[in-house]
């Protein structure tokens, strides 16, 4: 079922449409009286006074930084190399993929997934070693799952269920489950850290088991780790802050206030560290789609201080970030254009822009040798020289399911993206059943035949 | 009525319609889409004064509309009740079968995948402008989408290849819900 379809048949759902009532006076109307609430209520909380306890992260060590903003673990994270390419489908299922071949192996069917209310998985990451990959989702009974993959054996399990939080209700006190919105393995192996609603989980690696919860400001999602593993910044997008959490203790340390510019509808979409650890890049996007209308913000992780935000003088919603040139550029990406900022000066460069033909990209992705970058957009995928700054045409991919991020395997070799397959057409509808990934070779750049699985997937990562 | 209202005012009229076809395809009644549209306007009017970019207001309504359905789903679920035939079907609607088909495959997704599939597929947004109206990751909203999709696919073909008076009988058959899974040997692109 492509966009085109589906928005028909919505048309068709709203097409006996009423004449509006008094929404307009009756709205202003609740509007003041919500002010006045407010207000009486504003006036109660100024007796209220907030406590702020400063603290300082130890200076930090050179070594590769690590990022977990999107599913599936970067290269860097697999200093064995990884042979399998694990593919997440929604219906809780795993299917291992030969790198060297890409033949689908008999897929690893998840405990608590599959079928209706089975584990809608969120995201993946593997092991430094590659040996094993946890996937979070939520679980048939409704809590949050992790769940461990041997990559030995294919085998799933154990799985470690996430404990309820309390929430307060309309002043009452309930049991919530977690939605988990994003994994990141520590890179020491030892423990994997689960976002999930207003907590950050330790996973226990050596027992599987969750240790107590690291309570943030507000819900996150892009996560990185410093180079040494020390300390994992969270990014808190509703919030304009990220909350430093020191490994060594699990404990969450003075939240960064961004100096984010003044805007109705601004959103913090992604982290990434360069790899000598001095810096992390958060990228914020704003609604809109005006030049200047995305900024990035550096943190001097010396002093966990935010810096100036920089312009990106591009139209369209940023929704990417990398670090590439050994930590002297990060690369930004809005939607047509990537803009290099020097990581030297603080300095936006000269946008590359993307094919015409390219559509509006929305992911984006470093190559393992650090010499290409991929933009993932509806219509295929544009490979990005970093040494010259130049797009290639784009390697097309028709069947592309817009709804999926690229993967690229660690060896460089093979770029993974989502694919719908058994397109037809009814009655003037498109519709779609069916899907897989396909291949892309970076090689010749070129893709091939979809790997059918039976649906597109919800994340890909790899493992020995 | 002060200068800042009337700008409010100027923005709801022309807002109002656009948010209530919105809220119709997240709760299914127009009675209901129509309360949403009004608690969402009366927020972003008690906002008003602290939204300093206009050309963002569309936004900051379209993610206060997300957050009151999806409020108003967490104190009352379930809100809907599935009945065998919806209430208020105008005999000039076009494709009625269709049109109670969508609604009723609607209907049947979780809030929170339906209000993905709404904003997604019908106000044109992208992963991540629906990842930062909802408030979740661009992860969540993949998945949240890719499974609406499967379970609309399945639902609607259902519908498409029952017999019945309408459009829908003109509609060829399709692949029953029994080949929907996994079929790693039969490929074809």
């Amino acid at each position: 079922m492509d966009e085109t379809s589906l928005r028909t048949q919505l048309e068709v759902a709203v097409s006996d449409e009423p004449p509006l009532g008094h929404l307009v006076g009756n709205s202003v109307r609740a509007g003041r009286r919500i002010r006045r609430r407010r207000r009486a209520a504003g006036a109660a909380s100024l007796s209220a006074a907030a406590i702020v306890v400063v603290s300082i992260v130890p200076a930090l060590t050179a070594g590769t930084g690590h990022r977990a903003s999107s599913p599936g673990p970067a290269a860097a994270e697999h200093p064995t190399p990884a042979r399998t390419a694990y593919v997440y489908l929604g219906s809780g299922t795993v299917v291992p993929i030969s790198l060297a071949t890409n033949v689908a192996g008999t897929p690893i069917k998840v405990p608590g997934g599959g079928g209706e209310g089975g584990l809608d998985v969120t995201s993946a990451a593997a092991t430094p070693n590659g040996r094993t990959i946890y996937e979070i989702g939520t679980g048939r009974a409704g809590g949050a799952v992790v769940t461990a993959i041997d990559t030995a054996t294919n085998t799933a399990g154990p799985t470690i269920t996430l404990p309820r939080l309390v929430q307060h209700v309309a002043g009452k006190r309930m049991l919530a489950s977690a939605e988990p919105t994003n994994i990141a393995v520590a890179p020491n192996g030892k423990t994997a850290y689960v976002a999930a609603e207003e907590d950050i989980f330790p996973i226990n690696l050596a027992t599987n088991t969750a240790d107590k919860p690291i309570r943030i400001p507000t819900r996150s999602w892009a996560m990185a780790f410093t180079p040494d593993g020390s300390t994992l910044y969270v990014v808190n997008p509703e919030a304009g802050i990220v909350t430093p959490i020191r490994t060594a203790t699990n404990t969450a340390l003075a939240p960064i206030k961004l100096t984010v510019p003044k805007t109705a509808f601004g959103y913090l979409f992604d982290i990434a560290i360069t790899p000598n650890g001095k810096t992390a890049y958060v990228l914020y996007g704003v609604q809109g789609g005006r030049p200047y209308a995305n900024w990035v913000i550096p943190i001097n992780l010396a002093t966990n201080t935010a810096l100036g935000p920089i312009a990106i003088q591009t139209p369209g919603l940023a929704s990417g970030l990398v670090i590439a040139h050994g930590g002297r550029t990060a690369y930004v990406l809005s939607t047509r254009a990537v803009t290099p900022i020097d990581t030297a000066t603080n300095q936006a460069e000269p946008a590359i822009s993307l094919p015409a033909n390219a559509g509006n990209a929305y992911s984006i992705a470093l190559a393992p040798n650090g010499k290409m970058m991929y933009a993932l957009s509806p219509r295929g995928v544009v490979p990005i020289r970093t040494a010259s700054r130049t797009a290639l045409p784009m390697i097309k991919v028709p069947q592309i399911e817009p709804v999926t991020e690229l993967a690229i395997a660690p060896n460089g070799k093979t770029i993974y993206v989502g694919a719908s397959t058994r397109r037809s057409r009814q009655g003037g509808l498109t519709m779609d059943s069916g899907g897989g990934v396909v291949p892309i070779s970076t090689a010749t750049n070129t893709a091939g035949q979809v790997i059918n699985l039976g649906s597109p997937p919800a994340a890909v990562t790899f493992g020995r | 009525m002060t200068a800042t209202e009337d700008e409010f005012v100027q923005f709801a009229e022309a807002a109002s319609a656009r948010l209530r076809r919105t809220a119709f395809l997240l709760c299914g009644d127009w009675h209901t889409a129509e309360d949403l549209t009004q608690t969402t306007l009366a927020k972003v009017f008690a906002a008003w004064r602290r939204i300093s970019r206009r050309d963002a207001v569309n936004a900051y309504a379209m993610r206060t509309l997300m957050n009151t359905y999806l409020a108003e789903n967490r104190k009352k679920r379930p809100g809907e009740v599935l009945t065998e035939q919806l209430p208020e079907l105008r005999v000039d609607s076009p494709s009625p079968e269709l049109r109670m088909a969508v609604l009723e495959a609607l209907a049947m997704l979780p809030p929170k995948a339906r209000a993905v599939v709404v904003l997604r597929y019908w106000e044109d947004q992208s992963v991540d402008q629906t990842a930062a109206l909802l408030g979740c990751s661009p992860g969540n909203v993949k998945s949240q989408s890719a499974r609406a999709l499967d379970k609309l696919r399945l639902l609607l073909d259902d519908v498409a290849t029952e017999p019945g008076p309408g459009s829908l009988t003109e509609l060829p058959n399709r692949t029953r819900k029994g080949d929907h899974g996994r079929d790693v040997a039969s490929h074809s692109a």
